[in-house]
């Protein structure tokens, strides 16, 4: 120590004031460990009315009360919420009693979210929005399918326990806030599941809780990167930006996860692995976020508006964006997103057409132990392999691109309208250059 | 010059004065001569030094040997040096808070020798051999430089126990958890653990404010009132200052968020309110010291408090969180050590021309002389397979300046 003293060596002064990881990962623990906890307390009394197996008509009131008391424990301007959360629904509602088509209620829920939003910009609460914005545009999503579903009804004339069984669709107090969305069918499914025995539910009960330990895991990681490794370059940075981004977004999928197991549905939300390691963009994008991906596929690609295959991915993608209401980052990434996706499925579809192989964006399917395709090469180990391992690394790097500009700055406020192009144009639009070339190569092939 | 050579000199001053007086009684005045008090001069101004050295005294604790025994904080706290009696009662019942002191000491003594490492006044405050602190009579006397190793030193106190709080070293602190409360925008899903810094002011007021000679004290009403003030008011502005110290580190304060929420909405938020490196607040007292403020200290009929008033009325008032000062700094260009000062003679200076440590300045227009080096270094290395490295002497020259 006197030699410190004496020697003035000034590097080592910084010593005194390391230990930020260890803090900011203890302090991010506890945070979100605090923050969940009262949604856990949540999915473990709706477990337990679950199996209670109280008539509906006296479910559904439970349900409100709890919803409305959820959305004012977590939201700021509690009573606000409550307000906007319920003229949504019961106007909704209301107009699927009616028969309105989905399409309708989607664009119609779209259009007032928007409406909210300019709201919120003219009265400078653009903050607000966006802690809200989430829970509204799974509420639409639910809204838009209890229409689709009421549509499909054979009977015009509802029972009031038909209806109800919908209501509690929308007033599920447990999935509010972080979700997931899931289809109605799903939804009923997991009501409709019995008690397995003590020993399964335990099981049940362990594996939600190591998805709760990973998620706050990857919320750690998530804001706590920058503390643990200090960027060397650019690049780094970047990649850990969007990478601190993905982790938030695994943490909350792998929360809900673990919501919906224990209370006895098998969906799957997201899986970290198979987006980190994705074989095409394509996989990328359904595996983000499997319901939102499930709600989008069925009710907006399958029902093939265009003829043409790319329009019909642009639309899809433009009623995510939007339902994410005017967000231009958004709205960019997720069409940025679909060309990616949409170029490289017309280029891997070429390459395995002309050269045999299989490398299309999804992998060739099993039947019986035998490929469904007819492809040459085929082996993992051959060219085949080699090519899909250049296509996983190719993802990874459009992983980054499109996730660097969630920078912390402005995620509370909403982002710049030129900020996305300012980041992107760092990478000199690399990701956009490689599926324009890829659309030209796939024409030259 | 040590402290203790410095009370020996006081008590022989204490001495002839005692027995000027008893000759006067005794009726002996022409048998003994009258002291020259112009002589005396020096001896009095260490009188008053000494008294107020210990303000600063405990500084000289970063360089304690060994570790605080907590089965025994008597013997632990009366080995260490420089401290005050209060300051001591302090040690003894905080035994487990003194490790964070001592590093704090020592971080602001190497913030203050980093800040001002390229200056005339170097920040040597420590004495090398001794372990002491070096009775800076000038550091007494409420210059920029007093004010600095105030701040810091409050600061550095109040840092250290705030990072040892949160890392969970006491079993006294731990996180803050008062900032959670729901109060309004922007705050409302943090339920975060932060930075005790209260906790660490606290500590820091109890400890560094104690080093002041009492000032304040409880009337009978148990309300505080000034009892004593110094000539120059120098422990009001010591207090002032450290207390500066303190509000930069709480102001530097920094919250930091993450937003969580389905696809980029922000339902949730992770914060954690997390102090910067010391370096940065060590840059920020310096901030604070180019622009101290030049004051003075009055006290007004029939009320008790004195009050630091702005010497040049013209300027903005200062705030709780500027550093004030009374005398102005000597130029530090020739070594007076009766005043603590080392002057510039020997330093090491550069040839840049606008640099704060150019040989001009430094040297006070002195000069400098030129010393060459020849150093041997390694050079065109060569890696021979397998596997070893060849390199070739070189030697290099080296150029460094000193002031004369």
């Amino acid at each position: 120590m006197e030699e410190y003293i004496h020697d003035l060596d000034f590097d080592t002064i910084e010593q005194f004031s390391h230990g930020a990881p260890k803090e900011c990962a203890t302090q991010v623990a506890n945070s979100t460990f605090s923050s969940i906890s009262p949604l856990i307390f949540l999915v473990c009394g709706f477990k337990v009315l679950k199996h209670l197996a109280l008539p509906i008509q006296i479910r559904i009131f439970v349900h409100i009360a709890v919803t409305i008391g959820t959305i004012g424990w977590f939201t700021m301007n509690k009573l606000m919420t409550i307000i906007i959360f319920n003229v949504f629904s019961v106007a909704f509602l209301a107009l699927a009693h009616r028969n309105v088509n989905g399409y309708v209620v989607l664009v119609i829920g779209i259009i007032g979210l928007v409406s909210l939003q300019l709201t919120c910009y003219l009265y400078d609460f653009d903050e607000y929005f966006l802690s809200i914005r989430g829970i509204l545009m799974m509420n639409i999503m639910r809204l838009t399918t209890v229409a689709f579903k009421i549509n499909t009804l054979p009977s015009k004339n509802m029972t009031f326990s038909q209806f109800a069984t919908y209501i509690e669709y929308i007033y599920y107090p447990p999935f509010i806030i972080f979700g997931p969305y899931l289809t109605y069918d799903q939804f009923a499914q997991m009501l409709k599941k019995k008690w397995t025995g003590y020993l399964n539910e335990s099981g049940t009960l362990l594996r939600s809780s190591i998805f709760i330990v990973i998620g706050i895991s990857f919320a750690i990681f998530s804001s706590c990167c920058y503390e643990v490794y200090t960027p060397t370059s650019q690049f780094v940075e970047d990649a850990l930006t969007a990478m601190s981004f993905r982790y938030s977004h695994y943490f909350i999928c792998l929360v809900a996860q673990a919501f919906i197991l224990f209370l006895g549905s098998d969906e799957i939300v997201s899986n970290p692995l198979k987006i980190e390691f994705s074989r095409s963009t394509l996989q990328t994008v359904s595996e983000w976020n499997k319901p939102f991906h499930t709600f989008l596929h069925e009710n907006v690609f399958q029902r093939s508006f265009f003829k043409s295959t790319g329009l019909n991915v642009f639309l899809t993608f433009l009623v995510s964006a939007l339902l994410h209401g005017i967000d231009i980052q958004m709205t960019l990434t997720l069409l940025t997103l679909g060309f990616i996706a949409f170029s490289e499925t017309v280029f891997r579809k070429r390459l395995a057409d002309r050269f045999s192989m299989c490398v299309a964006a999804k992998a060739c399917k099993m039947n019986a132990g035998k490929l469904s395709c007819k492809h040459r090469h085929t082996s993992p180990a051959g060219i085949a392999g080699i090519v899909n391992l250049l296509f996983v690394l190719l993802s990874m790097y459009h992983l980054i691109f499109t996730g660097m500009p969630f920078t912390d700055d402005y995620s509370a406020l909403g982002y710049p309208w030129n900020h996305t192009f300012s980041i992107w144009k760092t990478h000199y639009f690399a990701s956009f250059v490689i599926s324009i070339i890829f659309l030209v190569l796939s024409k030259i092939l | 010059m040590s402290t203790s050579h410095a009370k020996r000199l006081l008590y022989k001053l204490f001495v002839s004065l005692i027995s000027v007086r008893v000759a006067q009684w005794i009726s002996l005045l022409p048998v003994v001569q009258k002291p020259d008090y112009e002589m005396l001069k020096p001896l009095l101004l260490l009188l008053i030094s000494i008294t107020l050295a210990e303000c600063l005294s405990w500084l000289a604790l970063g360089l304690a040997n060994g570790k605080f025994d907590k089965d025994k904080p008597g013997n632990s706290c009366k080995s260490l040096k420089g401290l005050t009696r209060r300051q001591l009662r302090f040690c003894k019942k905080n035994i487990d808070l003194m490790e964070s002191v001592r590093t704090g000491a020592l971080a602001a003594h190497a913030e203050c020798q980093f800040q001002f490492h390229k200056r005339r006044w170097n920040c040597t405050l420590i004495d090398p051999v001794t372990h002491e602190v070096i009775p800076d009579v000038f550091l007494n006397e409420n210059t920029r430089e007093s004010a600095f190793v105030h701040a810091i030193s409050s600061a550095a106190v109040a840092y250290k126990v705030t990072r040892d709080c949160a890392r969970g070293i006491s079993e006294r602190c731990g996180c803050d958890y008062s900032k959670n409360e729901n109060t309004g925008k922007g705050s409302f899903m943090y339920q975060g653990c932060s930075d005790n810094v209260k906790y660490g002011i606290g500590v820091s007021k109890e400890f560094v404010d104690s080093a002041e000679r009492r000032m304040v004290q409880k009337d009978e009403n148990g309300t505080l009132i000034i009892t004593q003030l110094t000539s120059d008011g120098n422990h009001m502005i010591n207090l002032h200052n450290n207390q500066a110290g303190r509000q930069v580190l709480e102001k530097s304060l920094k919250r930091e968020c993450k937003c969580h929420g389905m696809s980029g909405s922000c339902e949730m938020r992770t914060c954690w309110d997390s102090l910067p490196s010391f370096r940065n607040i060590g840059l920020a007292i310096k901030d604070k010291f180019d622009g101290a403020a030049e004051v003075k200290v009055v006290k007004d009929e029939g009320i008790e408090k004195p009050r630091i008033v702005m010497k040049n009325s013209q300027f903005k008032r200062h705030t709780n969180a500027d550093l004030v000062y009374m005398t102005p700094s000597p130029d530090f260009c020739d070594a007076d050590p009766l005043r603590g000062i080392l002057g510039t003679k020997g330093r090491q200076c550069t040839l840049a021309p606008n640099a704060i440590d150019d040989c001009s300045l430094l040297c006070c227009g002195r000069g400098y002389e030129k010393k060459v080096q020849i150093v041997e270094e390694k050079c065109n290395c060569k890696f021979i397979y397998c596997c070893e490295v060849r390199c070739e002497p070189c030697s290099k020259r080296i150029e460094k300046y000193y002031c004369l």
